[in-house]
C-alpha cells in the first residue's frame, strides 16, 4: 500500500518535472557577453540607445585528433551592436542577429560614452541593477569616443578587453595608484548617497606604433584619468595625478612612485615608492564656513636616486620624508582644486559632514554645490621614508 | 490532555527550532525594510529593539505555557475561556498559522524566481517546498528537530561565510551618523522586524513537546538573544558594504553574496548560499506547518494529526499562489499590514489569555514527569 | 535436499505405528522447544530401520555396527556423516575404545551398558544423551556422531565435529596498512575464538541460536554484559527469533530481516570481516551477530558515520586520521553530488563558474549532441556497468576490462564527440571518491542516490539538488538502527560523540563510549591520560632516584 503510493507520487513528480526544465539553458546555447558599451544615437528625432556587446565564441574543441598537442583554438571575441528605445529593448534586439541567449552572468565591465554620461547615468545604472545576472562587481568606465569603437580596441597581452580591464583593476592600477576603476555597487552607492559623488575611471584611446616593421598602428586604450560626476551627471575629467590625489585623500591609494626634486636646480632627481598610505577626511563648520581636514599618513621606500649626495643618514631620510609629504600634499590639493572647479564632491566632504554633524549637514544640504567651492581644505600629511632599497648610498661611478 | 503526538525534544533542540522559526526569512528581508526607515540606525531598530521585543514575547508565551504544563494551546484556552471560545482561539490560530505558512512560502518562491530562475513558474517552488515540509511534518516533531539541528548549522555556516568574506569590503563610516532624525525613524523601522521577532510566540504551541517545560523560557531568551545578534550583524554588514543603497536591494544578503570576491577565485558563490537558504526556509515552513497541523488536530478533537497534513498543505499551497499579485504587494504587506496583524496574534491574544488566566486563577495541574 | 529429508522422516515415522507423525516444523519454528517428542525405541534394529529411512539416499551418512563385549555382546550402532566428523576420533576415541579395550573391563551388565560407555569408555569431551529422533537427526546433521545401543532408549551424542575449513586469512574486503591481518572465517567457532582472544572477559557473552528451518544455521549473538544496552540485546534476540526462513546462507539474509526499515537505501547494519573491528564495537557497546558459514559478522546498532570509519583509523596517528576522516566526508559529498552539481551549473548557473572555465566547458560541449544531463547519465551508467563487470569477471580479465573501459571508451567517446572531456573528469572523480568510502554497502547507497539527484539537478538546478538533499536529510533523520538515530552525533547533536565522527580525536580524549550505544557504562577509560614527558626533563625516567629522596 505505502510503497504503491510512494511510487505513484514519485512518478507524478517525475512526469511533472521532466518536460518542464524552464530555466534550463545548455552552456553551448549561451552568448557569453564579457563587456558592453553604451552610446546614444539620434534617430527620427528620438534618442535611442546603442548597445554594443563583446561576445565570446568558444572555439570548437577537439574536432578530431589531428589537432595534436595544440588542441582547441583560441576563443573568438566578437563585437555586435543593436539599437533600441531602451537598453532592454536593445539587448533583446541583439537576438535578431544572434541565435543564442544573451548571457550577462560573466559581464566584466561596462563602457559608457562620455556624452551619454553627461546626460546622466541613472537610467543605465537602473538597467544594470535590475538585471539579476549582472553582478554588483561589474566595472564602470567612461570613454570619450563612441563605446562602439572602444570595444574593438586591442588588448594586446591579454586575450580580450574584459580580461585586460579585470587584470588592470586587480593588479596593475594599484601599482601606481594613478587610476582607479570603481564597480557598479560602489558607484551606485555614491550616486544615491547624499554628499558624495562618484568618480568613474576614464579611458584614453591611443594609437600605439606598429609592432611589426610594416604593420599598421595598433589601436589600444589607456586608463589614465577619472570622470567626476555631479549627482549622476558627468562634469569633467581628473588627470592621473589628480586621480592619485583623490585616492590619497579617500585612503584608497596603495602604492605608487613619487618623483620629487631634492636639489634646488635639478628636476625630479629622487623617486620615492609609496608602500602604504591611509587617508581620512574630517569636516567641520564654523558659522557659514565649512572647513575640511584631510589627514594622510604615508610610508615609502627610496627607489631611485639621481644625485651623489650622502643620503643614508637619519637627517637625509627626514629631508626625503619632508619632500615626500610635500609631493603628496600637492597632489591632493590639485585634486581638491579640481573637485571644487567641477563642483563635484568626489571626496565626499558632504558625506563626512553628514557623518560627523548631521544637524549642520541639514543646514547645508540644500545648497551644497554652492558651498563646495568655498570649503577651506587643509591637508595634513605625515610621510616617512623607511628603507633605501638594496643599496644604501647612491651609485657612484669613479 | 492528549498531546496527539508523542515526540519529545530537548531544550537545545527547542532553542534551535525557535531560531529557525524566525531567522531564514528575517535575514533576507529585514535589512532592506529597516534601513529604508531607520537609515544608518537600522541596527538599533532591527537588532536592539527587536531583541527587547523578542524577550517580551518569549516571556508572555512561556509564562502562559508554564502555567499549563503539558497542555496544548486549545486545551488551556478552553480551560481559561470556556469550551467554545477556546475552540475559537484554536480556529483563529489555524487561520494565522496557515496564512503565515502561505506567506513564507510565497516569499521564498518570490525570492527564487526573482534572483535565481526567472522562467520557472513560482508554483513549482511552492509545491516542492510544501511537499517537503509536509513529509517532514508527517515524521513528527522529533525528526523536524533533528533535521533542524543540522540545517541551522548549515545556515550559520552560510551566514558566517558571507559576513567574513565581505568584511574586507565593509566601510564602517557608512554607519554614521547614529540617531539621525531622533528616535522616531528608529521606531518606524522597528515595526517591521517586530513582526518577525514576535514569531517566537510559537513557544506556547511547541512547549508541550519539550522534555522539561521549565527549559522553555531560558531557551527562548537564548534564541532571542542569538537572533538579535545575528540581525544586528546582518544589518550592520549590509549597511557597511552598501550604505543607504542597501534599502534599494530587495534581498541585501543575496547581493552581499554576489559581491564576494576574494583573490579573484573565491567569487560567484551566491548560488551556494541560495541553496543553503532553501534548507533553512524548508525548516521554517515545516515548523510553522507542524504548529498549524497540531492546533488544527486538537481543535477538531482528532486522535491523530496526520490526516490534517494533506488538506492544510493544499490550502497553504493554493493560498501561497493567490495571496499576492506581485512582489510589491508582498513587501507592502510587511511594511504596512503586517504590524497590526502580527501584533494581534503574536502579542495581544497570548497576553490576554495570560491575563485572564491570572485573573480567573486558572492553572494546569503539575504533572510529575 | 534437507527438505526431502524432512519429508522422508515424516513418511517413515508415519509408517511406524508406535510413533507419532511429527508436526511440520514450518508451523512451529525452532524457538518453542519441540514439544512433540519422537522417542527412539529400545530395539536397535528398529531404530536402524528408521534412521536408514530418514537418511535414505544420503550416501555420506555412515552406519557402523559393532559389538561391545563378548559374554552377551551388546550391539552398537554408530551413525555419522562422513566428512563432518573427525576420522581419527572415530578410530581412536570410539572404535578403539569400545572394540579393543572392553576386554579389560569386568563383565557387562545390560542395565549399565550406557553408563559404562559414558562414564568409563569414551574419552570424548562433548558427550550427551538423547532419546529423540529429531534431536538425534539434527545432531548427526550438525556433524556429531550418534551411538545407539541395543536395549537403551537413549542414544549417546558424541561431539566430534570436524570439517575442512579455510584457515584464518587476511580479510579481502577491508584491507589495512597497519593492523592485524586476521579475518573472520566461515567457521563460527573460529570467529568466536578470534573475539575471545581479543576480549578475555567473562562478560563477553555468546548466545547461539539456530535460524533457518531447513538449514539450521548457527547464529551467534555476542555482546559484553554491562556495556551493551540490554534493550538492544533483547531486541536483537527478538528480531532473530522472528526470522522464519528455510535457510540462512549469508549474514546478508539476517541483515535484511533485522533492519529497522526495509525501504531505505542506506545500510542499517554494519558488516565486517575484521575481528579487531568487531571487538572494538563490542567494547563500545554494540552487539555482534555472527553467522556460521560466512566470514561477515554483523554489527548493530550503527550510525551513518560508522560506514566512514575503517579499523585502521584507530591504529595510525590521530592527526593523519582526522584528516583522512575529513577527506572521506568530502569523498561522500563528491560521490553523491558531483555529477548533479555539474549538471546544475552547466545548465542553470553558468554565472558560478570562472569565465575562463566557462569558456572551456562551452567549447568542449560545442560539438556534443546531448544535453548535459543525458551526457552525464550515459557516462555514469557506463561507469557503473564497467565497475560491475570488473567485479564479476575472473580477476585477470576483470582488470583488463576496467582498464579498457576506462581508458579506451572514455578516450573514444571524447574523440567521437559523444561526451565532453569535462564530463569524463567528473565521472572519474566521482568513481575515485566512491572507492575511497571504506564500506561497500555505504558506498553503494550513495551510488544509487546519485541518479535521482541528477534528475532533480537537470530539472531544477541547485534548487532541485537542495530539495533532493533535504528529502534525503529528512529520510536520514527519520531512520533508526535499533533505536539509535542514524546520523546521531550530528542530529541529534552529541558533543562527546563528535570526537569520533567527522574527525578523530586522540585516543586519550575519547574517554566516553558513544552515548546512545554504550550509555550503560559511559566511561571507557580514565580521564585525561595525556601522555607526558617525564616530570624532570633533565633526567631520563629510568634514571637514579637517589636525588629525589
Amino acid at each position: 500500500m505505502v510503497s504503491k503510493r510512494v511510487v505513484i507520487i514519485i512518478a507524478l513528480i517525475l512526469v511533472f518535472f521532466l518536460p518542464g526544465c524552464w530555466s534550463r539553458t545548455e552552456v553551448e546555447t549561451l552568448a557569453i557577453v564579457t563587456n558592453i558599451g553604451i552610446d546614444t544615437v539620434e534617430q527620427d528625432g528620438h534618442v535611442k540607445f546603442l548597445l554594443t556587446a563583446n561576445i565570446i565564441r568558444p572555439p570548437l574543441a577537439g574536432g578530431g585528433t589531428q589537432g595534436g598537442g595544440s588542441g582547441a583554438g583560441k576563443p573568438v571575441y566578437w563585437r555586435v551592436a543593436s539599437l533600441g528605445d531602451t537598453l532592454s529593448d536593445a539587448e533583446r534586439n541583439l537576438n535578431l542577429r544572434i541565435p543564442r541567449r544573451i548571457f550577462y552572468g560573466h559581464l566584466r565591465f561596462v563602457v559608457i560614452n562620455e556624452k551619454v554620461a553627461r546626460k546622466g547615468l541613472a537610467d543605465i545604472i537602473d538597467y544594470l541593477h535590475r538585471n539579476m545576472r549582472i553582478r554588483p562587481r561589474v566595472l564602470l568606465l567612461l570613454t570619450p569616443e563612441k563605446a562602439f569603437d572602444t570595444l574593438i580596441r586591442q588588448a594586446e597581452l591579454e586575450p580580450d578587453l574584459a580580461r585586460m580591464i579585470d587584470e588592470m583593476d586587480r593588479m596593475a592600477l594599484s601599482r601606481s595608484s594613478k587610476a582607479f576603476i570603481d564597480d557598479l555597487a560602489h558607484t551606485t552607492g555614491q550616486l544615491t548617497a547624499s554628499g558624495i559623488d562618484p568618480l568613474v575611471a576614464g579611458i584614453t584611446p591611443i594609437e600605439s606604433p606598429p609592432t611589426e616593421p610594416e604593420g599598421k598602428p595598433v589601436k589600444v586604450i589607456r586608463i589614465n584619468r577619472g570622470g567626476a560626476f555631479r549627482v549622476d551627471k558627468f562634469v569633467g575629467w581628473l588627470d592621473s595625478d589628480e586621480v592619485r590625489g583623490y585616492l590619497l585623500g579617500i585612503g584608497k591609494a596603495q602604492s605608487g612612485p613619487f618623483s620629487i626634486t631634492l636639489k634646488p636646480h635639478s628636476h625630479k632627481d629622487v623617486n620615492i615608492m609609496m608602500t602604504r598610505a591611509t587617508g581620512k577626511i574630517k569636516v567641520d563648520t564654523d558659522g557659514d564656513e565649512v572647513t575640511a581636514v584631510i589627514e594622510i599618513s604615508a610610508e615609502g621606500d627610496l627607489s631611485e636616486f639621481h644625485t651623489t649626495e650622502e643620503i643614508a643618514t637619519d637627517e637625509g631620510m627626514k629631508i626625503l620624508g619632508q619632500k615626500f609629504s610635500d609631493a603628496i600634499k600637492t597632489e591632493v590639493m590639485k585634486a581638491v582644486k579640481k573637485s571644487k572647479e567641477l563642483k563635484s564632491d568626489i571626496f565626499g566632504f558632504g558625506a563626512a559632514l553628514h557623518r560627523d554633524n548631521p544637524a549642520e549637514w541639514k543646514r547645508f544640504e540644500k545648497h551644497w554645490y554652492e558651498v563646495l567651492p568655498r570649503i577651506k581644505v587643509t591637508v595634513k600629511v605625515t610621510a616617512y621614508v623607511r628603507r633605501t632599497g638594496m643599496t644604501a648610498e647612491p651609485f657612484k661611478p669613479e | 490532555m492528549k498531546l496527539i503526538e508523542e515526540g519529545k525534544i530537548s531544550g537545545s533542540q527547542f532553542m534551535w527550532l525557535l531560531v529557525t522559526i524566525v531567522l531564514p526569512t528575517a535575514v533576507l528581508f529585514i535589512p532592506a525594510l529597516t534601513i529604508k526607515y531607520s537609515g544608518t540606525s537600522a541596527w538599533i531598530s532591527g537588532g536592539v529593539f527587536t531583541t527587547i521585543w523578542a524577550f517580551i514575547i518569549v516571556w508572555v508565551a512561556s509564562t502562559l505555557g508554564e502555567r499549563f504544563p503539558g497542555m496544548t494551546l486549545v486545551d488551556y484556552s478552553s480551560l481559561i475561556l470556556g469550551k467554545f471560545p477556546g475552540k475559537l482561539v484554536g480556529a483563529f490560530y489555524i487561520f494565522v498559522l496557515v496564512l503565515t505558512v502561505a506567506i513564507v512560502v510565497r516569499e521564498f518562491g518570490e525570492f527564487l524566481v526573482s534572483s535565481f530562475m526567472q522562467q520557472t513558474p513560482i508554483f513549482v517552488f511552492n509545491f516542492l517546498l510544501i511537499a517537503l515540509a509536509a513529509s517532514a511534518v508527517r515524521n513528527g516533531i522529533e525528526v523536524i528537530a533533528r533535521m533542524n539541528h543540522f540545517v541551522v548549522s548549515l545556515m550559520f555556516f552560510a551566514l558566517i561565510f558571507i559576513f567574513t568574506l565581505v568584511f574586507s569590503e565593509a566601510d564602517f563610516k557608512n554607519l554614521y551618523p547614529i540617531f539621525e532624525g531622533g528616535i522616531l525613524p528608529i521606531f518606524r523601522g522597528f515595526f517591521t522586524p517586530m513582526g518577525w521577532a514576535g514569531e517566537l510566540f510559537l513557544i506556547f504551541i511547541l512547549m508541550p513537546y519539550l522534555n522539561n517545560y521549565r527549559e522553555a523560557k531560558y531557551a527562548g531568551y537564548k534564541a532571542a538573544l542569538m537572533l538579535g545578534v545575528i540581525m544586528s550583524i546582518d544589518i550592520v554588514i549590509a549597511l557597511a558594504v552598501f550604505g543607504q543603497q542597501a534599502a534599494d536591494y530587495v534581498f541585501p544578503v543575496h547581493t552581499l553574496a554576489t559581491y564576494i570576491s576574494i583573490a579573484g577565485f573565491l567569487e560567484r558563490v551566491e548560488a551556494f548560499i541560495l541553496a543553503l537558504w532553501v534548507a533553512g526556509i524548508t525548516m521554517k515552513v515545516s515548523i510553522w506547518y507542524y504548529c498549524a497541523v497540531i492546533v488544527a488536530a486538537r481543535t477538531f478533537n482528532l486522535q491523530d494529526y496526520k490526516p490534517v497534513v494533506l488538506p492544510l498543505g493544499v490550502i497553504c499551497l493554493t493560498w501561497s499562489i493567490t495571496i499576492f499579485d506581485n512582489i510589491t504587494q508582498l513587501v507592502e504587506h510587511f511594511d504596512i499590514a503586517w504590524i497590526g496583524f502580527s501584533l494581534t496574534f503574536e502579542f495581544i491574544v497570548p497576553a490576554l489569555l495570560l491575563l485572564i488566566a491570572v485573573l480567573r486563577k486558572k492553572r494546569g495541574a503539575e504533572k510529575g514527569r | 535436499m534437507f527438505n526431502v529429508l524432512r519429508r522422508k522422516l515424516k513418511q517413515t515415522l508415519g509408517r511406524n505405528k508406535d510413533l507419532k507423525v511429527p508436526h511440520d516444523k514450518f508451523e512451529h519454528g525452532e524457538g518453542n522447544g519441540d514439544k512433540e517428542k519422537h522417542p527412539i525405541s529400545n530395539s536397535l534394529e528398529q531404530n536402524k530401520i528408521i534412521l536408514k529411512e530418514i537418511f535414505n539416499n544420503c550416501s555420506d551418512v555412515k552406519f557402523r555396527e559393532f559389538e561391545l563385549g563378548t559374554a552377551p555382546a551388546v550391539k552398537l550402532l554408530l551413525v555419522y556423516i562422513d566428512g563432518m566428523v573427525s576420522t581419527s576420533d572415530i578410530h581412536e576415541s570410539i572404535m578403539n575404545q569400545l572394540m579393543l579395550l572392553e576386554g579389560l573391563m569386568e563383565e557387562i551388565s545390560p542395565e549399565h551398558t550406557l553408563e559404562l560407555i559414558r562414564e568409563k569408555l569414551l574419552p570424548i569431551g562433548e558427550l550427551s544423551e538423547n532419546g529423540d529422533f529429531i534431536k538425534i537427526t539434527d545432531n548427526i546433521l550438525m556433524g556429531n556422531a550418534a551411538l545407539l545401543i541395543d536395549g537403551e532408549k537413549t542414544a549417546l551424542i558424541l561431539g566430534i565435529k570436524e570439517w575442512e575449513s579455510r584457515g584464518i586469512e587476511e580479510p579481502q574486503s577491508e584491507p589495512v596498512v597497519r593492523g592485524p591481518r586476521e579475518g573472520f572465517t566461515e567457521r563460527m567457532l573460529t570467529n568466536t575464538m578470534l573475539l575471545r582472544r581479543r576480549i578475555k572477559s567473562s562478560r563477553l557473552k555468546l548466545e547461539i541460536k539456530k535460524v533457518g528451518i531447513v538449514s539450521k544455521t548457527d547464529i551467534g549473538i555476542m555482546y559484553i554484559d554491562g556495556i551493551a544496552n540490554n534493550k538492544v540485546v533483547e531486541e536483537v534476540r527478538k528480531r532473530i527469533d522472528r526470522i522464519k526462513i528455510d535457510g540462512i546462507l549469508e549474514s546478508g539474509y539476517i541483515e535484511e530481516y533485522i533492519q529497522d526499515d526495509w525501504k531505505t537505501p542506506f545500510p542499517l547494519v554494519l558488516s565486517t570481516e575484521r575481528p579487531d573491528r568487531a571487538a572494538a564495537h563490542l567494547l563500545e557497546g554494540n552487539v555482534i551477530i555472527l553467522t556460521d558459514t560466512t566470514p561477515f559478522a554483523l554489527i548493530v546498532p550503527v550510525t551513518f558515520f560508522h560506514f566512514l570509519q575503517a579499523s585502521e583509523d584507530y591504529y595510525t596517528h590521530w592527526v593523519g586520521t582526522a584528516m583522512i576522516r575529513l577527506l572521506r566526508i568530502i569523498a561522500v559529498n563528491i560521490s553523491l553530488l558531483l555529477p548533479s552539481f555539474y549538471i546544475a551549473i552547466v545548465t542553470f548557473h553558468q554565472e558560478m563558474l570562472p569565465t575562463a572555465l566557462l569558456i572551456n566547458i562551452a567549447s568542449a560541449r560545442e560539438g556534443v549532441p546531448f544535453p548535459a544531463f543525458i551526457e552525464a547519465f550515459i557516462m555514469e551508467g557506463t561507469f557503473e556497468l564497467l565497475r560491475e563487470a570488473g567485479i564479476r569477471l575472473p580477476r585477470p580479465v576483470g582488470q583488463a576490462v576496467s582498464i579498457v573501459g576506462a581508458l579506451v571508451i572514455g578516450q573514444a567517446a571524447v574523440t567521437a564527440g559523444l561526451v565532453s572531456p569535462a564530463m569524463v573528469i567528473i565521472v572519474s572523480l566521482t568513481a575515485i571518491s566512491s572507492f575511497s568510502i571504506p564500506n561497500y554497502s555505504g558506498a553503494l547507497s550513495l551510488r544509487i542516490l546519485r541518479f535521482p539527484l541528477m534528475v532533480l539537478a537537470a530539472s531544477l538546478g541547485l534548487f532541485g539538488i537542495m530539495v533532493g538533499l533535504m528529502a534525503l536529510l529528512l529520510h536520514l533523520c527519520s531512520l533508526r538502527s535499533f533505536g539509535v538515530p542514524y546520523i546521531s552525533p550530528i542530529a541529534p547533536f552529541i558533543r562527546s560523540d563528535m570526537k569520533d565522527s567527522v574527525i578523530r580525536f586522540p585516543l586519550w580524549a575519547m574517554f566516553t563510549r558513544p552515548r546512545l550505544i554504550g550509555y550503560k557504562e559511559p566511561q571507557r577509560q580514565e580521564y585525561l591520560q595525556i601522555p607526558k614527558p617525564p616530570a624532570n626533563p633533565k633526567r631520563p625516567s629510568g634514571g637514579k632516584e637517589r636525588d629525589n629522596k
